[in-house]
């Protein structure tokens, strides 16, 4: 059992811890984590997490927030976190920066951008609300 | 010609590991200065410090605490923000770590362990590569690259067969300005006017079963081939398409490093074309004319 420790397992430690993380980023994916981040391996599978856009649903409008220049120079780490990782985690803390602005009850919806092309449309869809 | 003769006699005798500690420490220290713009406080201390090593040190990049500290930096910034840095940046760390796992080893048995090692760090690369790509809805329908096609800035080569590529990719880019402005639920959609559009959606599809081909089979090859000239060739085959599709050169140096460590001194061309690739990504890198 020692041998197969020393020669196998501590032989092979680096590719092992990879192939680790990978499936454990494999696995968060699975949750709306973007796949070009947290080491898994995942780039162009899919588009990068800034075409990701991060809306605030008020009562009587919609505002995209990386179009609230205010609102993105103070809290830009904020609106990125959710867009690579859109969980209740990450909308937490937007959702209480936003309520210092917006009295009214709001909601937080992740549109991404996609290409109808048999159709001939530029679309967008929901994938977190 | 009498120089490429030199040059690849050198690179016969050159020793093995210090030819791979050598470019990683290029390629780390590439890195490490471009992620300086990003987080100075964390890569500064620790980039001052190796480079003053080796300065000091004729043989620093052979103690393995160089290597550990390139890891630390690195893993610094992911302990900042763990889904901050690109997948790239965790393969370098892996990387930097496995080197201090090689110095750790008897001096006599270190090549073997790197080459081991550095094998099976690309198949796992490659195997999530191919795996991430099977299991992405967007990417086996074909949306994600019908998406790039249309959109422009992929492809190098289709701009330089198609000049007038550019100027409808531009178009397409300031369609997709006017989709991402509308505001959701109201209205989700703009149309456009192509003359074939199913030809887009068919090469989509094609170029994503095409690419997930070639990456799962050069996986299986370094996995199972024993034909060191296969395994190498098939590997800079990759390097040279991804090249192609999109200047990663961060990534890809990382790719041709690995590869380098586990490439028979005999196979001096394939190293050659390692290094050539290496050096060309890392100039890039500084120049900020690339990805990194």
């Amino acid at each position: 059992m020692n041998n197969l420790f020393k020669h196998k397992v501590f032989g092979y430690a680096v590719p092992i811890i990879v192939f680790i993380l990978a499936s454990v980023q494999f696995v968060q994916t699975r949750k709306g984590l973007t796949r070009w981040k947290g080491g898994g391996f995942g780039m162009y599978t899919e588009l990068n997490f800034p075409h990701r856009e991060v809306w605030i649903v008020l009562p009587d409008t919609s505002m995209n927030l990386d179009k609230v220049p205010d609102f993105k120079k103070k809290h830009q780490e904020l609106i990125r976190k959710v867009q690579r990782y859109p969980n209740p985690r990450t909308i937490a803390p937007l959702s209480a920066a936003l309520a210092k602005s917006y009295t009214d009850s709001f909601n937080i919806q992740v549109w991404l951008p996609y290409v109808d092309a048999a159709n001939q449309k530029w679309c967008k869809r929901l994938i977190y609300d | 010609m009498n120089l490429y003769k030199l040059i690849i006699r050198t690179l016969k005798e050159k020793e093995q590991l210090s030819l791979v500690l050598q470019t990683f420490f290029l390629i780390a220290i590439t890195f490490i200065a471009r992620l300086g713009r990003v987080s100075p406080g964390i890569a500064f201390p620790f980039l001052f410090l190796i480079l003053a090593a080796f300065i000091v040190g004729k043989k620093a990049i052979h103690n393995k605490w160089i290597w550990l500290a390139i890891f630390f930096i690195l893993f610094s910034k992911i302990v900042e923000s763990f889904y901050s840095p690109a997948n790239h940046h965790f393969l370098l760390m892996f990387s930097a770590l496995l080197l201090f796992h090689v110095l750790w080893q008897p001096e006599e048995q270190r090549v073997a362990f790197l080459a081991r090692n550095a094998k099976w760090l690309i198949v796992v690369v490659l195997f999530f590569v191919s795996l991430q790509k099977l299991m992405a809805p967007s990417y086996m329908n074909g949306e994600f690259f019908t998406y790039m096609l249309m959109r422009g800035h992929f492809f190098v080569p289709i701009p330089v067969l198609q000049p007038d590529y550019a100027e409808w990719s531009k178009q397409n880019l300031e369609l997709l300005y006017e989709v991402r402005a509308l505001i959701p639920g109201e209205e989700n959609c703009i149309s456009f006017s192509v003359e074939h559009p199913q030809i887009f959606s068919i090469a989509g599809k094609a170029l994503s079963y095409f690419v997930l081909f070639i990456e799962t089979a050069v996986c299986f090859i370094i996995a199972l081939s024993n034909r060191q000239k296969l395994v190498h060739t098939s590997l800079l085959i990759l390097v040279t398409c991804i090249l192609l599709a999109r200047p990663e050169c961060g990534f890809l140096s990382i790719l041709c490093g690995l590869g380098l460590s586990f490439c028979p001194p005999q196979l001096s061309r394939l190293r050659l074309a390692y290094l050539f690739f290496i050096v060309l990504f890392s100039s890039l890198i500084m120049m900020e004319l690339v990805y990194y």
